[in-house]
């Protein structure tokens, strides 16, 4: 009875542990050395043109919710089709997680085949090899010169290697106002800090809300932050945190945490802010309830579409009268802000890359016929499918101008980013006071940046 | 001799299979942040041990004190209302003279239903400053009094916390009221016939003999009060600022968004143990004995 009984223990042990054991191993390593597999592609090129007339299944992650994001997707899937008609796409949406599922992909070596990147996650991926170098596929299908001059460098990494391949230009940061708001108030537009501010504390002495700011997320505070420190050094916070070429202890950062403090103070924000969503605060704008909205340049077509001549955007009167002009065209955010890479442990690297590269161009210029997007990224003859907005136009215009730009808190250290999201939505609260903010900031910055 | 173990190589054999299940989800996933968090590690790339350089780190960080406390305000907050505000409807459901028990009983569960997202999302409207049920009735009172709920340093925890305390109390409520309904009637006759009010009752035979219920309860609340995460995810992402933070809050900023999963391990270290000392706390200190009349 005894050896029956041992018989039958052992038989469940081993079946237990071969059962977790499998579902433990089920998790493919991402590769090793993704540079050199790139080395190595002519082989395996070889390969698949044998199989040429061979349905290839290729997973996509990339955004897919808002109208903005699902047309030019749909639309750059259609033209790529037209030149590897053999490529079946499989979407998996990227859900707004802080890009929690990518890295749990990655780290389970399961990344689909292309995904969406931005710059910390290149960052993220190149250094644990968990994308391969795009630099032969981009020559192999002049990507470079199918880009405007302006926007070569996003291709690039500093090491001048591409991993990701961008799918627009380099959108910056803007400040929208409500024209029609300020005329029926007989409020002045502002033209520097001062006037900034007393327009903020009229529409706030008037019931209206001053400034629509989504601050359920992080990022939309620490670019106002940074629309304020660019009045002072063009460098803004990539100075500091990606270039490491100085310290928020200096007086520019000092002086924009000060303002930005002094008009929270004078009601800048809704109190609802912290619990505000981008469509709240997008409605809230172009329902006319407030009077100024920051966002990218991403937003110029649907606000245009909504607002027509009712709105404009400012040059960030932020700065003091003495400097507010120099400053005009020192612009906030900017940058590789997302493009598409190719994951190392793809099984048709060769086709997911030439796939990959073009679907960016097409996406951008998808942004430009279905979005409305003003800023083309490549040489195309495209033209949006509804005229551009009055606000679109002036933008393309004016942004040749720009003299300096920064980046968005998605091209910043991820561990920065992280401290300064935080760190500038207490400011944001009004009670935390400017020097506690600048100290705790900088001890932050400093562990982060280590 | 021979009986006694067979009866133990059964237990044995009926619940080696759980215990392996168990081994595998909760102690090795437990084992193995333990062992991350003496490396600084990005999740992805080559780990860097760095003993315990993560947890002098973490003891220097003024968030990982701010999170810690916030969880045990949350924590404090849902036991209290969950278990104080549960034993109280379940006297009062319990007692022969309320009509339609059942009724009530489903009433005060069903936000445990709900999801946690909807639930939050419903209080996201309630507590909103400008036009959120409470300041309404703030107003419709005629007093000035407003809050800004979820914006405010001090008062967002606590905000926050309610949402899980309304939520979940139908939990503590059903487990206490069952606990009551399974006393023996006569308990409470033998006490009417000895001459004890209704209250001398509840004192001297019902909370005695909640006393595992009791423990029960608040090894849930306080260890669920301390992870608290769901309502933060959903209403204040931790904000403003850290100021909603809780340790997994901090542990998932950590490892998800700042790419520090070594730091993350390390706080989720601190919040293992801090359950662990709870509840052995908990079993050592509430319903020692076994009361049984």
């Amino acid at each position: 009875m005894n050896k029956m009984l041992n018989k039958v223990l052992s038989a469940a042990v081993a079946a237990t542990l071969t059962l977790s054991l499998a579902a433990c191993g089920g998790t493919a390593k991402p590769a090793e050395t993704a540079k050199d597999q790139t080395a190595a592609p002519a082989a395996e090129t070889k390969k698949e043109e044998a199989k040429k007339d061979e349905k290839v299944k290729l997973k996509i992650f990339s955004q897919y919710s808002l109208p903005e994001e699902k047309q030019p997707f749909d639309y750059a899937k259609e033209q790529v089709a037209k030149a590897m008609p053999n490529v079946e796409l499989e979407l998996d949406i990227e859900p707004q997680d802080d890009n929690a599922k990518l890295k749990t992909l990655a780290a389970s070596g399961d990344l689909p085949d292309i995904i969406r990147v931005t710059a910390g996650i290149v960052d993220l991926f190149k250094k644990s090899n968990n994308i391969i170098q795009l630099d032969q596929y981009v020559k192999e299908l002049k990507i470079e010169d199918r880009i405007r001059p302006a926007y070569k460098g996003l291709l690039w990494d500093s090491e001048k290697h591409c991993y990701a391949v961008p799918r627009t230009a380099s959108p910056t940061y803007i400040m929208y106002y409500n024209k029609e708001l300020f005329e029926k108030n007989n409020i002045k537009v502002p033209t520097n800090y001062d006037e900034f501010l007393a327009s903020i504390k009229a529409f706030s002495a008037k019931g209206i809300m001053p400034v629509s700011l989504f601050a359920k997320e992080a990022w939309p505070g620490v670019m106002l932050f940074d629309a304020f420190a660019t009045r002072y050094d063009a460098g803004g916070l990539m100075k500091v945190v990606n270039d490491k070429k100085g310290s928020i202890t200096e007086d520019a950062y000092k002086k924009a945490a000060s303002q930005l403090y002094e008009c929270v103070k004078a009601g800048m924000l809704s109190k609802a802010a912290y619990s505000t969503d981008y469509d709240t605060a997008f409605n809230q704008f172009t329902s006319g309830k407030c009077a100024y909205f920051f966002n990218g340049a991403w937003a110029l077509g649907p606000i245009g579409d909504k607002l027509g001549d009712k709105v404009d955007y400012l040059d960030f009167p932020l700065a003091d009268a003495a400097t507010v002009e120099a400053a005009k065209l020192n612009r906030p955010g900017g940058g590789f802000d997302g493009g598409y890479s190719v994951a190392a442990n793809s099984k048709n690297k060769d086709i997911a890359a030439k796939y990959a590269c073009l679907f960016a161009l097409e996406t951008a210029n998808g942004r430009v016929i279905k979005a409305s997007e003003a800023y083309p990224l490549t040489v195309d003859d495209v033209k949006p499918e509804k005229p551009y907005p009055a606000i679109a136009l002036k933008y393309a215009e004016e942004s040749k101008k720009f003299k300096s730009t920064t980046r968005f808190p998605w091209g910043l250290n991820e561990k920065a980013n992280v401290v300064l999201g935080e760190n500038v939505a207490k400011l944001l609260t009004g009670g935390y006071p400017v020097d506690k903010f600048i100290a705790d900031t900088d001890k932050a910055l400093q562990d982060a940046l280590k | 001799m021979q009986k006694d173990f067979k009866y133990k190589l059964n237990v044995l054999l009926f619940t080696l299979p759980a215990l392996l299940l168990f081994t595998v989800v909760v102690c090795y996933p437990v084992l193995q942040s333990l062992y991350k968090s003496l490396f600084d590690w990005d999740g992805l790339s080559k780990p860097v041990f760095v003993g315990f350089g993560n947890y002098v780190k973490l003891w220097g960080n003024d968030n990982f004190h701010l999170s810690n406390k916030n969880g045990f305000i949350f924590a404090a907050m849902i036991t209290v209302y969950q278990i104080g505000l549960g034993l109280l409807l379940a006297l009062v459901l319990s007692s022969k003279a309320v009509r339609k028990s059942r009724f009530f009983r489903t009433s005060y569960f069903m936000p445990v239903v709900i999801s946690t997202i909807i639930a939050g999302q419903l209080w996201l409207q309630i507590y909103n400053p400008d036009y959120g049920l409470i300041n309404k009735i703030f107003e419709a009172l005629g007093m000035s009094y407003r809050q800004a709920w979820l914006s405010d340093d001090k008062a967002a925890i606590y905000a926050v916390s309610f949402v899980n305390a309304w939520q979940y109390m139908g939990i503590h409520l059903v487990l206490i009221y069952t606990a009551i309904k399974s006393i023996p009637e006569h308990y409470y006759e033998a006490a009417v016939i000895d001459g004890a009010s209704n209250a001398k009752a509840h004192t001297k035979i019902t909370m005695p003999l909640l006393g595992e219920t009791f423990k029960f309860c608040l090894v849930i609340s306080i260890t669920g009060g301390l992870k608290g995460f769901n309502e933060m995810y959903v209403m204040t992402q931790g904000g403003p600022g850290t100021y909603t933070n809780t340790l997994t809050y901090m542990m998932y900023k950590q490892a998800f968004m700042a790419n520090n999963y070594g730091f993350g391990c390390a706080v989720a270290a601190v919040l293992v143990l801090e359950c662990l000392i709870f509840t052995v706390l908990i079993n050592k200190f509430v319903a020692r004995d076994r009361i049984v009349y």
